[in-house]
């Protein structure tokens, strides 16, 4: 089991590559399709934190990413602040809402309820967004233009994109070589793992030099590729740090037995909300990384029931834990969407909805769930052709 | 600016749409009540039975055909949902909810993809125009509106209070363990109740075919509706459905004339309002 921080960092640089080698096929569309992904993801994982840590359904999960959205727009057209810096302080008024959101259900904090509570929060603001007499904040069904942020279509966020993923292989390697010297992990792993970050690194920089003579536009979309996979990535490390900290363990043990947990003297309402608080953050940053991808903000694509709705499809189909489920939920649904056009056309989200059924009641852990099933079976086969 | 139209108009109207709102949403409530589960397709078999009703309709000419028929369908519908999708729905009634959202999901789409975008419309001739009470003028249709609404009412309180039937769905939401000790076949209850709801839910969605007409959209719209309805009015009676449709239908057509731009917004501050003020009438 060795160096589980080196296989997220060597496919972090193989996922970075991705529309790297399509284009080399000849495959031009990559780039874009595996940003949504990689912004989908993120929305999924904040969405699936509350669903499976505490088992609460955010139904107005929308809400976060239409503000983060939002918010993003705002703070680069009304104030001039750069997209980098916007970006945090979408997440922090994430957070808020979150907790805005955490006081007004603190009476009604489980089950359908909280559903319903959320649900209306995000249909108040859904609706009053959509107005033309809010037109002045929202841009009103059209909704809100935004420009390309200067930082995408630099030439140096390339280098700094190259810089952050030599930073997370290095980190990965000093800390498996840490394990080597400690006698806890092969050599053979580790010279393998390096080889293979090593040219990986190589074809990143190779890459991103070529992207250097592209037009901008087209860097741009590139380049958000790149940072989406990276906050995608930052995220999961945080979101799993978390889970697995004592705070993971009360928030599970909230779910399991709430009455016995709250008789143990854990202020329910403070776990609750902390959980609120994360969860709205990144689905804010998921909103601010939107922005660039579609480049139109309106509240059909950010604010409205459909989009929650997307929420659980993913997490659903994934399944919401452990944390890959989400994230594998946004790629295979948005794979499945584009994949399956070209033969069914529209019927591709009817597919969709077949599957998120199904799943829901054939195997409730999603796909993961049904591969760690499946893992188990072949091993008690392999153990048993063993003996 | 609209001081042409009388007071008095814009409230038989929200009565013609609360009347209409409370055939959708008392099936909903109902249920809700008796299995804790909400059905999130609610809305989505409402646009079915619409679209089923009215090509009944316009292929026969017979508004009544249109009506027997989306309401047939949505109940046979409903059944299969209930028997195969949310069988024991009440032993995880959000795993339940959640499946309902994917129908909904998928109903949706479906529709959108059978029928496009575009809104369909269909009167019986006799009930399109206007008559003149006292020298007001109203919609025929919107007065034919209030007269079915109230009947089916009728019908359906005269059900829940009158009928053995009832007697098992108002103890069933009061307390469902004691209705199955005594040896009533609950679940079967429970099915024909969530049949009815359903039933019903296509019949209203028919209804509004003549108003407002019918498209992929109106689904999700008509399930807020009913959902604000049900919060609103809680799951304990029949009564407090019937109060909250009427209110909720008047409050639209007051703020669609003189503040338009809240139409929606008013009723969901409306519905959070309560939510938060008795989150257990909800919660059961």
């Amino acid at each position: 089991m060795a160096g589980r921080q080196l296989r997220i960092a060597v496919a972090l640089l193989a996922a970075m590559l991705l529309p790297y080698f399509a284009e080399l096929a000849g495959y031009y569309r990559v780039a874009p399709v595996l940003a949504y992904s990689w912004i989908m993801g993120i929305y999924a994982l904040s969405f699936a934190l509350l669903l499976g840590q505490l088992g609460l359904l955010s139904f107005g999960h929308a809400l976060y990413l239409g503000f983060g959205a939002y918010v993003t727009v705002y703070a680069a057209t009304w104030a001039g602040i750069p997209y980098l810096a916007a970006l945090p302080i979408s997440m922090a008024i994430g957070a808020l809402l979150g907790l805005a959101v955490a006081l007004a259900v603190s009476r009604a904090f489980s089950g359908i309820p909280f559903a319903f509570i959320t649900l209306t929060i995000q249909l108040i603001a859904y609706f009053l967004y959509r107005k033309k007499e809010l037109a002045w904040l929202s841009g009103g069904e059209q909704g809100l233009i935004a420009p390309i942020p200067d930082f995408l279509k630099s030439e140096w966020t390339g280098v700094g994109i190259l810089a952050a993923a030599s930073v997370v292989v290095a980190v990965a390697l000093v800390t498996h070589a840490l394990d080597y010297a400690r006698g806890r992990a092969s050599a053979r792993g580790l010279a393998a793992a390096a080889a293979a970050s090593g040219v990986l690194l190589y074809l990143l920089w190779e890459w991103i030099q070529s992207l250097a003579g592209m037009p901008p536009t087209f860097r741009a979309m590139r380049n958000l590729h790149a940072i989406s996979l990276l906050a995608l990535a930052s995220t999961y490390v945080f979101m799993d740090r978390l889970v697995s900290s004592p705070v993971g363990v009360v928030w599970r043990a909230i779910r399991d037995n709430e009455v016995r947990i709250a008789s143990l003297g854990y202020n329910v309402f403070k776990y609750k909300a902390l959980a609120l608080a994360i969860s709205g953050a990144f689905a804010a940053l998921a909103g601010g990384l939107y922005v660039p991808y579609a480049l139109n903000i309106n509240p059909e694509r950010t604010l409205s029931p459909m989009v929650s709705v997307y929420a659980l499809i993913y997490a659903i189909v994934g399944g919401v834990y452990p944390l890959l489920g989400p994230i594998l939920g946004a790629l295979l649904v948005g794979a499945l969407e584009i994949l399956l056009a070209p033969y069914v056309g529209e019927y591709s989200l009817v597919i969709v909805g077949v599957v998120f059924i199904a799943i829901m009641i054939a195997s409730p852990g999603g796909l993961v769930g049904l591969l760690s099933r499946l893992e188990a079976k072949l091993k008690g086969l392999g153990g048993r052709l063993g003996s | 600016m609209l001081e042409g139209i009388p007071v008095t108009v814009i409230i038989l109207d929200g009565l013609a749409l609360g009347l209409s709102l409370f055939l959708l949403s008392s099936g909903l409530a109902i249920t809700f009540g008796m299995l804790g589960v909400v059905n999130f397709a609610h809305g989505s078999l409402f646009m079915w039975g619409a679209y089923i009703g009215y090509y009944v309709a316009a292929k026969t000419g017979s508004f009544a055909l249109g009506l027997a028929s989306s309401f047939a369908s949505m109940a046979l519908l409903g059944a299969a949902i209930k028997l195969s999708l949310i069988r024991n729905a009440h032993e995880n009634p959000l795993r339940a909810a959640m499946i309902t959202i994917g129908l909904m999901f998928l109903l949706d789409r479906l529709a959108l993809i059978i029928w496009g975008e575009p809104t369909r419309m269909w009167s019986p001739s006799y009930l399109e125009g206007t008559v003149e009470l006292g020298g007001v003028i109203f919609y025929k249709y919107r007065l034919f509106l209030i007269i079915v609404g109230a009947l089916l009412f009728a019908a359906v309180y005269a059900m829940v209070s009158r009928t053995y039937f009832g007697v098992v769905i108002r103890a069933g939401i009061h307390d469902k363990e004691m209705v199955e000790v005594l040896g009533v076949n609950f679940e079967r209850a429970a099915t024909l109740m969530f049949m009815l709801g359903t039933g019903l839910a296509g019949l209203s969605g028919f209804l509004f075919v003549p108003w407002i007409g019918v498209n992929p959209s109106t689904g999700i719209t008509f399930l807020l509706y009913a959902f604000a309805i049900v919060v609103i009015g809680g799951v304990e009676s029949i009564l407090g459905t019937l109060a909250a449709s009427v209110a909720v239908g008047i409050l639209q057509q007051f703020t669609m004339y003189y503040i338009p731009w809240v139409t929606e917004a008013a009723l969901f501050i409306l519905m959070l309002a309560v939510l938060l003020a008795r989150p257990s009438g909800i919660a059961r």
